[in-house]
């Protein structure tokens, strides 16, 4: 029972970090991130393209680590 | 600069000799010497996927891409890897799954057990030796054309390319493929420091971070942004090369062997993040000179550009470095699908220890791409997504016989192979590139990727 119930928990995390990476996939090809020739609001010096699809690839990033983990415990609870 | 080439040039190949002996002393059966041990730990399986995967095309392809097409490039290589790299942790470990404690014998013999029907492991093996030909060829002609720039009077460029296979067919038969994780490990430390190094310099002669935007926007505000100068990097082709490049592990035996000989589950789910993090420091710096290159070098071609800013505006130990650095990239990622396909090879045709006809694949593969580097153009990277994407076809045809319980029919092999021939078709340009205003290689992913789903779909409801 217990078992189940983790076993739901993480197949649900899991889920979540999938829809995560899936609208971050989304968020970077559509038109308010890479709107032709939009080069403003700067950050740090860079132009909007740029800082934001290093954000988005950091967050990708992390969401693999969190992943990662997820994923090994989800298939540990299967077996 | 010679004196500095020389010193470094015969440390590396010392310790590249050293390596591989010391790999050929645990060589016993055609299993050591093809799949290296199978027991890769997190340091070394890092080094030699991210060196596999980063190499000539990054160190000279990128900053010339970037100094064509702007900040896009970002997205186009480290956002993508960024999704790889997640692709990697589900993939990975249903494919380590599926192979379980049997020795893994190349995607090529797996196909051919999934679908029950040899048709699907020659496909995939006929894709990928048509497809790796490109990747290779670049980094032959990358570190030839450089090597052209820097030594005019030497050699001529296929002069230099015929003594890159040569280097590299000798290396991979000395060690195996141990001997080929070895030096990635180095190529891919000197990788990362020789890039930020240049980059770095790059950043002080334009007067810092914040002068680098200024300064590109004052020359070319169009780089600041996508698509580009040039219009490339449109929503189609940003879609359809994250599609072909998180496809690459799945796809690219190289790749997929890595996964394979890692030691366990959590070595490689790290080393996916390590990766991530990997792409995202090499290629900020490839940005960064792409950028300074705009400024300074705007109509240049891309050798004389590359020369100088990798070479001539370097201190001599740097300027040594970055040659055998790039040397070293070319090497190992050349080596490391050479060795692939063999192993496909021997996958197929069920070849255990007997390894002439593996060698003499490699010796032909080699042959074939030293061929094309002579005719290929300069440009490094739309070449290297040519052999993302065509081996990105082959994606939905792995993933439904990985995830399929049982065979699953003809029909996924047959979709698979019209594909790839409408694919190699448009790329000869006997069919249109652009297929209803859609880019033909995202209609194709899409039209496999339905029939993928349809068929597993079909197979389920069957029971």
């Amino acid at each position: 029972m217990e078992k189940q119930k983790g076993l739901k928990k993480v197949e649900r995390q899991w889920k979540l970090i999938v829809i995560g990476v899936i609208l971050l996939g989304i968020a970077s090809v559509s038109p308010w991130i890479i709107a032709p020739h939009k080069v403003e609001p700067y950050w740090l010096g860079m132009p909007f393209a740029l800082w934001t699809s290093i954000l988005f690839t950091v967050f990708i990033v992390l969401l693999t680590a969190v992943g990662g983990v997820v994923f090994s415990r989800k298939q540990n609870l299967k077996s | 600069m010679s004196s500095w080439l020389i010193i470094i040039g015969i440390c590396y190949a010392g310790v590249l000799i050293y390596l591989s002996l010391r790999s050929r002393k645990t060589i016993a059966t055609g299993d050591d010497f093809m799949m290296g041990g199978s027991k890769i730990g997190l340091v070394l399986g890092f080094m030699t996927f991210a060196a596999t995967l980063f190499s000539t095309f990054t160190l000279m392809g990128m900053p010339d891409f970037s100094r064509t097409h702007g900040v896009g490039a970002w997205i186009f290589l480290a956002f993508s890897d960024a999704i790889m790299v997640f692709v990697v942790i589900g993939f990975g470990f249903y494919l380590r799954q599926r192979v379980g404690q049997r020795n893994y014998n190349g995607m090529s013999a797996l196909l051919q057990e999934a679908y029950g029907n040899k048709g699907a492991g020659y496909l995939y093996f006929i894709t990928v030796f048509l497809f790796l030909i490109p990747y290779v060829a670049i980094q032959i002609r990358g570190v030839a054309i450089f090597l052209v720039a820097a030594f005019p009077s030497v050699l001529p460029a296929w002069g230099w390319s015929v003594l890159i296979v040569l280097f590299m067919l000798i290396y991979s038969e000395l060690g195996g493929l141990k001997a080929i994780i070895y030096a990635d490990f180095m190529q891919g430390t000197l990788l990362l420091l020789v890039v930020w190094f240049i980059a770095i310099s790059c950043l002080d002669a334009v007067g810092g971070w914040y002068a680098l935007f200024e300064k590109t926007a004052a020359t070319q505000k169009a780089l600041l942004a996508t698509p580009g100068p040039k219009g490339l990097l449109t929503p189609q082709f940003l879609i359809a090369s994250c599609i072909a490049i998180a496809m690459i592990p799945i796809t690219q035996p190289q790749l997929s062997t890595r996964l394979v000989i890692m030691k366990d589950y959590a070595a490689l789910r790290r080393m996916a993040v390590a990766v991530g993090t990997f792409a995202m420091l090499v290629i900020l710096p490839t940005i960064i000179i792409g950028l300074y290159g705009a400024i300074n070098y705007p109509t240049d071609n891309a050798a004389t550009f590359l020369s100088n800013v990798l070479l001539h505006e370097q201190p001599h130990p740097i300027a040594a470095f970055t040659i055998i650095g790039l040397f070293a990239a070319a090497m190992s990622t050349s080596d490391s699908q050479l060795f692939a396909l063999g192993n496909e090879i021997r996958g197929i045709f069920n070849l255990k220890n007997n390894l002439k006809p593996v060698r003499i694949t490699i010796m032909v593969f080699a042959l074939a791409a030293l061929f094309f580097s002579v005719f290929s153009s300069d440009q490094l990277v739309l070449l290297a997504r040519l052999s993302f994407s065509g081996t990105a076809l082959m994606g939905p045809l792995i993933l439904l016989g990985l995830f399929s319980p049982k065979p699953v029919g003809k029909f996924m092999i047959y979709a698979s192979a019209i594909a790839l021939g409408i694919y190699i078709l448009s790329q000869l340009n006997a069919l249109p590139q652009i297929l209803f205003g859609l880019r033909l290689d995202l209609s194709l992913f899409i039209f496999l990727g339905f029939c993928a789903l349809g068929n597993f779909y079909s197979v389920k409801k069957r029971g």
